[in-house]
C-alpha cells in the first residue's frame, strides 16, 4: 500500500512499518516509521454530494446547558466541510481533529459504537489555542523553503547549477513534510532540470528518487518505476553507491506494490549486493524488505531465513531501533504461517518495546487483525480504537484510514449492517488523500460488507470501480483478485 | 495465581533473595540457590510456588528457559536479568515466563507476581447459561416493563422506547419482536444517530442507480428489508425534520419510495422506535414534529435506569459474567462477593451497557475460577477533557511535562505501587517504572 511504503500488505488494513528508506530526510532514522502525520492526509478533503446537517448536540440537561452546547459545538465533518474549498488550511484542518472531543451527548448509547472522527465534536476554543503553534511551524516551514530557495539562487550565480538542483530537492523536502506534494513535485522538477546540466549528475538523480517517492505515494507505480530507474541509471554511472542502494529499495517496493514479486525481490538482492557485508542500516532494511516479499509469494520459509539474517545484522550493528520493525515483520509472518496465538505474543511483546506512537500505532493495527482473525471481533475493536486515539492525540491521521476498515472488518464480522459507517468514513478518507490504491481497497472491503448483506449489485459495482483503479496503478495481483472476487460475486 | 507459599531463587544476588523475602513474608519458605546445578536439583525436591532464574548464570538459554516454565513443580517462573532490552521481555513473553525483572529487583512488580491477586473467601456461584443474552432483571420497575411488554407484544401497535442510554432499549424490541406473531420474519435494526444524515434516507428508504454521487447501484432500504417483520428505529431523535416527515408518511402509508425513483413500494412492517431524547421537550423546541411522536408511541414504554434498580445489579452481573466468560473460553465459576459489593456501589450512568461492559473486561483480566474485586475496573465517568478538569496542569506545558506530572501524580494517589498505577494509566507495569525513570521520578 502506498501509504506505507515498506510494508507490502496481506491484508489490506494489516499495515506495515514505513521503510525509513523512503522516509522524508528529517524522517530518514532506522526505526519505525510512518506516512508523515501531516503527508498523506484528508486535506484535501472530497466534496459530499449532500450537504451535512448541523451538529445537534441536546441533552437532557437545561435549557441553558442546552444552548451553551448548541453554540460551542460543531462537527469535525462539518468543519472540514466548510473548509475543503480554501486553499492552505491545511495544518488547519489538521489541528482541528486534534482539537475535538467525542459527543458526550451518546455517551453509552448504542452510536458511540459506530462514532468516527468526524462525528466527534470541534473543541472551537481549543483550536484557537493551537493557532500559535501553526503559525510557528508553518513560518518554520517558509523559512526552510525560502532559505533554500535563495541558497539554489547563491550556488546559480556561483556558477554551480549542482549545488542549486540541491538546495531545491532541499527546499521541496520540506513541503513534502508538511504534506504538500504539488509544491514539492515543482520544487524536484525544477531541480531535475538543473540537475542535468551539470557534470556531477548526482542532484539529478536524487529529484528523480524524490519524484519517485512522491508518485508511489500517490499510487502512480508506473510513474513511480520510471523515476527510479532512471535514478538507479544516474547513479551508477555517478558511481553512487548509496544512491543505487536507495533506488534498489524504491524500485523494490514498487514491484511489490504492483504484485511482482520476482521484480521486487530482484531488485532487493541488488540493493543487497551493492551494501556488501557490512552490518549497516541498509542491510537489515533489505533483508527485511525480502523477507516480507517472500512472505507475500508465499514463501514462508525463505521469509522466516530473511527475517532471521536481518536480526543478526540488527544485533551485529547494534541498532536497536529495529526491534519494534523486526518484531512487527514477524507477526506478519506468523499470521501468515497461521500461528496466530505466537503473532499475538509477538505482536504484544513489540508493544513493550514501541516508543514511538507511530510505531505503536502499527503494531496494534496488525494486531487487531490477528484478534479478528481469531474471531474475537469485540477485542479487536477495542484494540483498533485504541489506534484512533493515538492517531488523533498524535496527528498520525494516516493511521484513521486503517482504523475504519479495521472497525469495519470487526463489525462485519457479527454481521451489522450498520458497518457501512466505518466504509463510509474510510472511503471518504482515502478519496481525499489521493491514492487510487488506497481508494480501491477501501472499495474492496466496502462490497464484502454489502456483499455479506445482500446488496449484491452495489457490491459488485464497487468491485467494477477497485478493478479499475487498480488497473490503473498497475497492482496486478490486486487487481486478478478483484476480478475473480467480482466473477463470484456475478456467477 | 494465589500467593506463593514456596519460593526458590536459583542465581541472583542478595538483593533477589531480600526482595522475595520481603514481598512473601515471613511464613513461607525461600530457598535461594547460587548455581544453576544446585536450584535444579532443588526444583525436584518440592513443589514450588514461584521459581526465580537468573539469566545472567552460565548454560542458562532459550531452551533451558522453555522447560522450566512447562516443570509444574517450578510454579510461575519469574527470570532475572542485569539489562532488560525489549528482545529479552519478547522472548521472555513468549517462553512463558509470568515476569522479567532486572536488578534491582522492582519489590512491587515482584510482590504482584508472588503474591498474585488476593484469595476471594465468599462467592457465588454463576448461573448456569440457557439461551442468549437477553433482558434480566427482577426488580419491580422492570416487572411493570415486562408486563406492558408481554401484553402489547402480539398486536401491531407502533412502540416507543425511551429510557437513558444503555437501558437495553434494543432488547425490548428484539423481545418485542420474538414474542410476536411475526418472529419468523426479519428484524432490522438501524441507529439513526450513528448514520450519517446524507446517507440515512437511502438507508432507511432505498435509492435508485445514480440518484446521487455514490449511488453505484440499485439499493433495497432497510424498510423493504423488514418487510413482514420488525424494523427498529434506534435513537430516532437524532433526525432531521426533513427525514421525520419521510418516516412519517412512510408510517402513515405503509408505503415507500426509493430515493431517486417514482414506483411506491407497499411495506407490511411493525416499527419499534427509541430514544434517550426527552422528545416533548424537542416538540415544545419546534424540533420534533409532534404528528410523528404520536405516531411512534402509540404504545410508550420507559426503562428505567440502573441506578433506579439496583436490585437488579446483582443478577445482571452474575448473568454478564456467566455468559461472557463462555464467549471468552474463560474458566470462571464464581463471582466474588467484593467484586459484586464494588459493582453495586458504583453509579451506573452507562446503565446496563456500561455494567456489561465493566464485566466483560473483568471477565478478560481474571484469573482462576473467581472474579475477584482485584479485576473489576471501573473508569470515572465520561467527560469532555477541559483544562479545568485536570486542577493544576498548565495548558502551557509539553507533552513530557504533562506526563511526568500525571505519572507523579497516579504515583502518589497509589501510595506508589507500580502495578496499580499501570493499572490506573492503561499501560505495562514496566512502562510505567521506564516512564518514572526517565522522567526522574522516585517510586516506591
Amino acid at each position: 500500500m502506498a501509504s506505507s511504503p515498506g510494508e507490502p500488505l496481506a491484508r489490506f488494513w494489516c499495515i506495515g512499518l514505513r521503510n525509513a528508506a523512503q522516509a522524508p530526510p528529517a524522517r530518514r532514522r532506522p526505526g519505525p516509521e510512518i506516512p508523515s502525520p501531516r503527508g498523506i492526509s484528508w486535506l484535501g478533503r472530497a466534496e459530499r454530494s449532500v450537504p451535512v446537517r448541523a451538529a445537534r448536540v441536546k441533552n437532557n440537561s437545561s435549557g441553558l446547558d442546552r444552548e451553551r452546547m448548541d453554540r460551542r459545538t460543531i462537527r469535525v465533518g462539518q468543519a472540514l466541510d466548510m473548509l475543503s474549498s480554501l486553499e492552505d488550511f491545511d495544518p488547519v484542518r489538521t489541528a482541528l481533529v486534534g482539537a475535538s472531543f467525542d459527543d458526550p451527548d451518546h455517551s453509552w448509547g448504542a452510536s458511540e459504537l459506530y462514532r468516527t472522527v468526524e462525528s466527534r465534536l470541534l473543541d472551537v476554543e481549543a483550536l484557537e489555542g493551537e493557532i500559535p503553534r501553526l503559525v510557528r511551524e508553518e513560518a518554520t516551514r517558509l523559512e526552510r523553503v525560502w532559505r533554500q530557495t535563495a541558497e539554489a539562487l547563491r550556488a546559480l550565480a556561483a556558477g554551480d547549477p549542482a549545488g542549486a538542483a540541491r538546495a531545491l530537492v532541499a527546499a521541496g523536502e520540506a513541503e513534502e513534510e508538511a504534506g504538500h506534494a504539488d509544491a514539492a513535485e515543482r520544487l524536484y522538477g525544477r531541480a531535475l532540470e538543473l540537475g542535468r546540466k551539470p557534470r556531477d549528475r548526482s542532484p539529478e538523480g536524487l529529484a528523480l528518487r524524490r519524484l519517485g517517492r512522491l508518485a508511489k505515494a500517490r499510487g502512480e507505480l508506473a510513474t513511480a518505476i520510471r523515476y527510479y530507474r532512471q535514478g538507479y541509471d544516474i547513479a551508477e554511472a555517478q558511481r553512487d553507491a548509496e544512491g543505487r542502494v536507495i533506488a534498489c529499495q524504491g524500485l523494490g517496493n514498487c514491484h511489490v506494490d504492483e504484485g511482482r514479486w520476482d521484480e521486487a525481490e530482484r531488485w532487493y538482492r541488488r540493493g543487497l549486493e551493492l551494501v556488501g557485508e557490512r552490518p549497516v542500516r541498509e542491510r537489515w532494511q533489505i533483508e527485511s524488505n525480502l523477507s516480507i516479499v517472500t512472505r507475500r509469494a508465499g514463501e514462508l520459509e525463505a521469509s522466516g531465513r530473511w527475517l532471521t539474517m536481518a536480526r543478526v545484522t540488527v544485533a551485529s550493528s547494534g541498532d536497536r531501533e529495529a526491534d519494534v520493525y523486526l518484531a512487527n515483520a514477524e507477526g506478519l509472518l506468523r499470521v501468515a504461517e497461521q500461528r496466530l496465538d505466537e503473532a499475538e505474543a509477538v505482536y504484544n511483546a513489540a508493544l513493550n518495546a514501541a516508543g514511538s506512537p507511530a510505531a505503536r500505532a502499527t503494531v496494534l493495527i496488525n494486531l487487531a487483525e490477528c484478534l479478528l482473525l481469531q474471531g474475537r471481533a469485540a477485542e479487536s475493536a477495542e484494540v483498533t480504537r485504541e489506534v484512533e486515539r493515538i492517531a488523533i492525540a498524535h496527528r498520525l491521521h494516516p493511521f484513521l484510514l486503517h482504523v475504519y476498515l479495521g472497525l469495519g472488518a470487526a463489525a462485519r464480522a457479527t454481521n451489522d449492517p450498520d458497518a457501512l459507517v466505518f466504509y463510509e468514513q474510510a472511503l471518504t478518507l482515502a478519496r481525499a488523500g489521493g491514492n487510487a490504491s488506497e481508494v480501491a481497497h477501501v472499495l474492496r472491503e466496502y462490497a464484502l460488507q454489502e456483499r455479506a448483506q445482500g446488496a449484491i449489485e452495489s457490491a459488485a459495482a464497487r468491485l467494477h470501480e477497485a478493478a479499475e483503479l487498480f488497473g490503473r496503478c498497475g497492482s496486478r495481483v490486486e487487481l486478478e483478485a478483484t476480478m475473480a472476487e467480482l466473477d463470484a460475486l456475478i456467477n | 495465581m494465589a500467593r506463593a507459599s514456596a519460593v526458590l531463587i536459583i542465581g541472583g544476588g542478595e538483593d533477589a533473595h531480600a526482595a522475595v523475602r520481603a514481598s512473601v513474608g515471613a511464613s513461607a519458605v525461600v530457598r535461594w540457590e547460587r548455581s544453576l546445578g544446585a536450584g535444579l536439583a532443588a526444583l525436584v525436591e518440592r513443589r514450588w510456588g514461584a521459581t526465580l532464574l537468573s539469566l545472567e548464570l552460565e548454560g542458562v538459554g532459550p531452551e533451558l528457559v522453555g522447560r522450566l516454565v512447562t516443570e509444574p513443580k517450578a510454579g510461575d517462573v519469574v527470570l532475572m536479568v542485569d539489562r532488560m532490552t525489549p528482545r529479552l521481555a519478547m522472548e521472555a513473553t513468549r517462553l512463558g515466563a509470568a515476569e522479567l525483572l532486572s536488578h534491582p529487583l522492582d519489590e512491587a512488580a515482584l510482590a504482584a507476581v508472588l503474591r498474585g491477586p488476593r484469595e476471594e473467601h465468599e462467592r457465588i456461584p454463576l448461573p448456569a447459561i440457557n439461551g442468549e443474552m437477553e433482558l434480566v432483571g427482577s426488580s419491580p420497575e422492570l416487572l411493570e416493563v415486562f408486563k406492558v411488554l408481554g401484553r402489547v407484544a402480539e398486536s401491531v401497535a407502533t412502540v416507543l422506547v425511551t429510557g437513558e442510554s444503555g437501558t437495553g432499549k434494543e432488547l425490548i424490541a428484539r423481545a418485542l419482536h420474538r414474542l410476536s406473531p411475526r418472529a419468523g420474519g426479519p428484524f432490522v435494526a438501524v441507529n439513526c444517530a450513528a448514520i450519517p444524515e446524507d446517507l440515512l434516507e437511502s438507508e432507511l428508504f432505498g435509492h435508485e442507480r445514480g440518484a446521487f454521487t455514490g449511488a453505484v447501484a440499485r439499493k433495497m432500504g432497510r424498510f423493504e428489508r423488514a418487510h413482514g417483520g420488525t424494523l427498529f428505529l434506534d435513537e430516532i431523535g437524532d433526525m432531521s425534520l426533513v427525514l421525520q416527515a419521510k418516516i412519517l408518511r412512510a408510517l402513515q402509508e405503509r408505503e415507500v419510495e426509493r430515493v431517486g425513483g417514482e414506483e411506491r413500494i407497499a411495506i407490511d412492517v411493525r416499527v419499534v422506535a427509541a430514544t434517550h431524547r426527552d422528545l416533548p421537550a424537542f416538540i415544545a423546541s419546534g424540533e420534533y414534529r409532534e404528528d410523528l411522536y404520536y405516531r411512534l408511541a402509540v404504545v410508550l414504554l420507559h426503562l428505567p435506569p440502573l441506578r433506579e434498580r439496583r436490585g437488579d445489579i446483582r443478577e445482571l452481573a452474575l448473568h454478564y459474567a456467566a455468559h461472557l466468560a463462555k464467549e471468552h473460553g474463560r474458566p470462571l465459576r464464581h463471582l466474588g462477593a467484593s467484586a459484586l459489593r464494588r459493582l453495586e456501589e458504583h453509579s451506573w450512568p452507562g446503565n446496563v451497557r456500561e455494567l456489561r461492559n465493566v464485566v466483560e473486561r473483568a471477565v478478560l483480566v481474571a484469573q482462576g475460577e473467581v472474579l475477584s474485586a482485584d479485576a473489576v475496573r471501573i473508569e470515572s465517568p465520561r467527560r469532555r477533557p477541559t483544562a479545568e478538569a485536570l486542577p493544576g496542569y498548565s495548558p502551557m506545558l509539553s507533552l513530557a511535562e504533562v506526563e511526568a506530572l500525571h505519572i507523579s501524580r497516579v504515583l502518589a494517589a497509589v501510595d506508589g505501587q507500580l502495578g496499580r498505577a499501570a493499572e490506573v494509566l492503561g499501560v505495562h507495569r514496566n512502562t510505567v517504572s521506564r516512564k518514572a525513570r526517565e522522567h526522574g521520578i522516585v517510586a516506591r
